[in-house]
C-alpha cells in the first residue's frame, strides 16, 4: 500500500481511539492491530509525530506491576485535526464506494 | 529471535538517528515487550506483533531518516500496487555503479488532471505531449558526489498535479513551500511519491526533468531558478513559464493566453500560437519566429527584441536595446518603444497606416508600398486608409517604418 496512505489513514485511527478517552500505547496498539493486520510498532512513529505536531500530549502514570505507562490524551488542537481528517476520509471513501459500485 | 537480539537489532538500527528519538522508540518497545509479557505472550509472538524494524523506521519523519535509508524507503511508495492508486509505471536503472554519478527515474500517471505545476530549482525542464491520456515524469540527474542534496517529488492536490526538483530538508531554501510535502496526512494532500535524486554537487551537476503532458490537460505552470524551460508539441489554454536565470523556448506551441517570464535569460518562440502573449526578460533577448496572435507583449530591460509574426496588436519594449519586427497580415495597432535602441518594422498585409514616430536624436525612415517618404521628422503620417495605428518613440537610436 502507498505508505503516505497508510500513514495517514493509520494516523486516523490513532485520533479515532483517542477521542474516546486517554489510552496507553500497548492498549492503543492491541485495539488497531486487533481489525487489521499491521506491524504494530509502526504506530510508534506515528504517535511520536502526532505528539510533535501537538496533537497529543503525554503523561505517565505508574503501573502496580511493571513500568509507568505513557498515556496518550488528545489536545484542542487534535481533537478539531481530527474532525477534519474524519470529514476527509468519509468523503474520499465516500467517492470511492461510489465510484467502485458503478 | 529472542527479545535481546531483536532489541539488539532495533537499537542498532536507530543508531544513526537523534538521541531523543531513539530513546524513545527504544522505550516504547521495551514497555511493549513488558505490556504484552503481562498479558502472557512469549515474546515471539510480541516480536511478531511489533513486526519488521524497517517497516516501522519507514513512518518515522523523513527528515530523520538517513541517507541509505532515504533511497530503499521510497521504493515500495513507487510500487503499483495500491489499489485506486494512479502509480502506473516504475522503471529504474538499478545499475549500481553508475548510480552516484548518474540516475534516471520514469513514473507514469492516468487521471485527468486540470492543471499541470512544475517545478524545477536547477533543474531544466522538458515539456512534450504525451501520445496517451497518462503524464509522464522522468527525472535524470548526472553528477558529482558532494553534499547538495536534491529530492524529486510528484503528488496531485485538488485535480492539479505537481512534479518538481527540490532541494533536500535541512539546506537552507527559502523558496520551498514545505507545507506542501510536510502536511501529507491524508487525501487532500496526496503524495503520490516522493523521492530524493540522490547526492548531486551543484557544480558539474545537471538534472533534467522531463514531462510529457497529455492533450486533455488545460493548463500548464512551470517554475525552474537557474534552469531552462523547454516546451513543444503542445497544446493547453493557459501558460506560465518562469525562469529565475535560465532560458525559455517554446517550439509548436498554442496556449491561448501564454506568459513567459526569466530574469536574466533569453526567452525564444518558434511556430507559436496564443490569443494572448507575454513575453518578458530582465535582461535577455525576445526572439519569435512565425508567431500567430491576437495581442503580445515583449518586455526586456536591455535586451533586443527581433520578431516574425502575426499579431493584431503588438506592444514591445526594451530600455536600451533594439526592436526588429516583421508582421505579417492585419496588423491592428503597434507600439513600440526602447530607450536608446533603434526600430525596425516592416508591414505587409495591411490596407494603410498611421504612424506617430518619435526619435529624441536618430534619423526617422518612413515608406508605403516601397515609396519612401524624404525628411520625415516627428510627428504622425497617414497612408492608404490609415486603419493600422503605428507607435515608434526611441531615445536615441534610428526609426525604419515600412508598410504594404
Amino acid at each position: 500500500m502507498n505508505t503516505q496512505f497508510k500513514k495517514g489513514a493509520l494516523e486516523l485511527c490513532v485520533l479515532s481511539q483517542l477521542v474516546w478517552g486517554d489510552k496507553y500505547g500497548y492498549e492503543l496498539t492491541e485495539r488497531i492491530s486487533n481489525k487489521m493486520s499491521i506491524a504494530s510498532g509502526t504506530l510508534y512513529p506515528i504517535l511520536r509525530k502526532l505528539k510533535e505536531d501537538d496533537y497529543v500530549t503525554t503523561y505517565l502514570v505508574e503501573s502496580e506491576s511493571g513500568p509507568a505507562r505513557k498515556y496518550y490524551k488528545l489536545t484542542e488542537k487534535g481533537k478539531q485535526y481530527h474532525t477534519n481528517v474524519k470529514q476527509e476520509w468519509n468523503a474520499f471513501t465516500n467517492a470511492v464506494n461510489q465510484l467502485i459500485k458503478e | 529471535m529472542t527479545k535481546q537480539e531483536y532489541m539488539k537489532m532495533l537499537q542498532e538500527k536507530l543508531e544513526s538517528f537523534g538521541q531523543g528519538l531513539q530513546e524513545e522508540i527504544l522505550e516504547d518497545y521495551r514497555q511493549h515487550f513488558a505490556e504484552g509479557e503481562k498479558s502472557g505472550k512469549s515474546a515471539e509472538e510480541i516480536i511478531e506483533e511489533l513486526g519488521n524494524i524497517e517497516e516501522m523506521i519507514r513512518e518515522l519523519p523523513e527528515e530523520e531518516v538517513p541517507e541509505e535509508f532515504a533511497k530503499s524507503a521510497m521504493e515500495p511508495v513507487n510500487k503499483a500496487d495500491d489499489a485506486g492508486q494512479k502509480v502506473a509505471d516504475h522503471l529504474e536503472n538499478t545499475d549500481r555503479n553508475v548510480r552516484d554519478t548518474e540516475m534516471k527515474r520514469t513514473f507514469s500517471y492516468s487521471g485527468y488532471y486540470k492543471s499541470v505545476v512544475l517545478e524545477g530549482k536547477t533543474a531544466n525542464v522538458y515539456v512534450g505531449r504525451s501520445e496517451d491520456d497518462s503524464i509522464h515524469v522522468e527525472y535524470e540527474a548526472k553528477g558529482v558526489r558532494s553534499q547538495l542534496n536534491y529530492e524529486y517529488y510528484q503528488y496531485e492536490e485538488d485535480g492539479t498535479f505537481y512534479a518538481g526538483v527540490k532541494r533536500k530538508k535541512g539546506m537552507r531554501d527559502e523558496s520551498d513551500n514545505e507545507d506542501k510535502l510536510v502536511k501529507v496526512t491524508l487525501f487532500g494532500h496526496t503524495i503520490i511519491s516522493y523521492g530524493n535524486i540522490s547526492n548531486f554537487s551543484s557544480d558539474g551537476q545537471l538534472i533534467k526533468l522531463t514531462v510529457k503532458v497529455p492533450t486533455s490537460v488545460p493548463k500548464l505552470n512551470v517554475k525552474v531558478g537557474s534552469g531552462n524551460v523547454f516546451v513543444s508539441g503542445l497544446e493547453v489554454e493557459s501558460f506560465e513559464g518562469s525562469s529565475g536565470s535560465g532560458n525559455v523556448k517554446l517550439e509548436q506551441f498554442v496556449a491561448d493566453r501564454m506568459k513567459a517570464h526569466t530574469g536574466s535569460g533569453n526567452i525564444s518562440a518558434d511556430h507559436v500560437e496564443f490569443i494572448s502573449g507575454n513575453l518578458e526578460t530582465g535582461s535577455g533577448n525576445v526572439n519569435g519566429d512565425m508567431i500567430k496572435g491576437r495581442d503580445l507583449r515583449c518586455g526586456t530591460g536591455s535586451g533586443n527584441i527581433r520578431l516574425d509574426a502575426a499579431v493584431a496588436e503588438y506592444q514591445l519594449g526594451t530600455g536600451s536595446g533594439n526592436i526588429k519586427v516583421k508582421a505579417v497580415g492585419a496588423t491592428e495597432r503597434a507600439s513600440l518603444g526602447t530607450g536608446s535602441g533603434g526600430v525596425k518594422i516592416e508591414l505587409e498585409g495591411i490596407k494603410g497606416m498611421a504612424a506617430t514616430v518619435r526619435s529624441g536624436s536618430g534619423s526617422i525612415r518612413l515608406g508605403w508600398n516601397g515609396e519612401e517618404d524624404r525628411k520625415v521628422k516627428n510627428g504622425t503620417y497617414a497612408y492608404g486608409d490609415s486603419s493600422c495605428k503605428i507607435n515608434v518613440t526611441t531615445g536615441s537610436g534610428s526609426i525604419k517604418v515600412f508598410g504594404k
